[in-house]
């Protein structure tokens, strides 16, 4: 998806508290063991192993460690979005895991293309 | 056509970084200071400088974690505590163990005084509504008639009244106590049982304890700034829908730190997908 869209949306990974962190009440052995991030640059390291590790393209942003938008979001464990070209949501996933289905992403992120594409093409004829 | 498979929840098995030593997250059966005891050998490796108490420098992990251990929230726990966290959190299971008597000599006085340092301070600033300094169990339901909505109270809502009382540094503790998921809500019905609980002696009202050390004035860390820039952005603790106004954020790069990006400078330019997650 961010290789067919990428030119024309942009895409951020939002990184967020640890879904489950080891000191978590839900850590998850089989997974990757990490203590929950105390500090931001700890955040920051995370997610750029998180990021090289799974060779995610997209750039990640690190949220504060006060939450603030996760909380916003309530981006928690994980969930997707598409902000439209008029700054308001276009597409707001359901909680994850669940709800995190990147097929209804690309289909809203074709609706919302389409929907600004009419401008665009006005002014350059 | 195609498209590259975006991960869920970014969760691939690596090998293990070090192992955590944080208390386990189950209860253990036994006597409330068995537990306790065992919990606190875990702690004790976090005991750099080996004086059988741990500060909150030395714990160096979640902060939330450390606050929910330190019950008289001095910033450095010591087997008692940690004795008393565990009683106080196995008599939180329901079901589990006596039908809520803990054991004697798992408390600091007698049957009369009330337990759980935390949730007895938490009813006290929140509950006495009129001032007399006693918190009866009606006043109690309607302080939190007061916070809640639909059966659920708003985390934003208890921090902010908590702050208003000096007592902001309690919240990360209710967090970590009943709102582990960080859904943003309370369960009502939770903390309306909570008062029984922390009512040791079962009559109905608990005293408000001595208020010296426990609480302190409000300072502008704890209220002003945080509730302002978060009720600008929090909104109650409702995800965004479709048509809202998107949130606007400023957030640095993992890849360069010194890197800000503001979500609203794409607005008019270019839709943004914004994808929320973790590594674990």
């Amino acid at each position: 998806m961010y290789e067919q869209y990428g030119d024309e949306v942009e895409f951020f990974i939002v990184y967020i508290r640890e879904a489950h962190a080891l000191d978590s009440p839900v850590p998850n052995l089989q997974g990757p063991l990490l203590e929950d991030p105390i500090s931001f640059i700890e955040r920051t390291s995370t997610a750029s192993r998180c990021t090289e590790d799974l060779h995610l393209p997209m750039p990640a942003l690190v949220d504060g460690m006060d939450d603030l938008v996760n909380r916003s979001y309530q981006g928690h464990p994980d969930r997707l979005y598409l902000v439209g070209v008029d700054g308001r949501i276009s597409y707001a996933g359901a909680r994850g895991p669940r709800g995190f289905v990147p097929a209804d992403l690309e289909a809203a992120i074709e609706v919302e293309l389409k929907r600004s594409d009419r401008p665009r093409r006005r002014a350059s004829l | 056509m195609r498209f590259p498979h975006i991960f869920i929840r970014f969760t691939v098995p690596l090998c293990a970084l070090f192992i955590a030593t944080s208390a386990p997250a189950q209860v253990i059966e036994g006597t409330a200071s068995g537990v306790g005891d065992r919990v606190w050998e875990i702690l004790l490796l976090h005991d750099d400088d080996s004086d059988g108490i741990i500060t909150r420098a030395e714990f160096d992990r979640d902060s939330r974690a450390f606050s929910g251990y330190d019950l008289n929230q001095d910033g450095r726990l010591n087997r008692a505590e940690i004795v008393r966290w565990a009683s106080s959190r196995s008599r939180a299971r329901p079901g589990r163990g006596a039908a809520g008597s803990p054991p004697a000599g798992s408390q600091r006085g007698g049957a009369a005084r009330n337990r759980g340092q935390g949730p007895t301070r938490m009813i006290s600033a929140l509950g006495d509504l009129d001032a007399d300094g006693i918190v009866t169990e009606g006043e109690w339901n309607r302080a939190l008639d007061g916070m809640s909505a639909e059966g659920v109270i708003p985390v934003d809502t208890l921090r902010t009244l908590l702050a208003e009382k000096g007592m902001g540094r309690m919240t990360p503790f209710i967090i970590s106590r009943w709102d582990p998921d960080g859904a943003g809500f309370i369960d009502r019905w939770s903390l309306g049982e909570l008062f029984r609980r922390v009512d040791a002696d079962g009559d109905g009202r608990i005293e408000v304890p001595p208020t010296e050390g426990l609480a302190r004035p409000a300072s502008p860390r704890d209220g002003a700034d945080r509730s302002r820039g978060e009720a600008r952005l929090f909104r109650g603790g409702a995800a965004p829908v479709v048509g809202d106004r998107a949130p606007d954020f400023t957030l640095s790069r993992s890849d360069d730190p010194q890197v800000q990006v503001q979500l609203s400078s794409f607005t008019g330019k270019k839709p943004v997908a914004l994808i929320f997650g973790s590594y674990t």
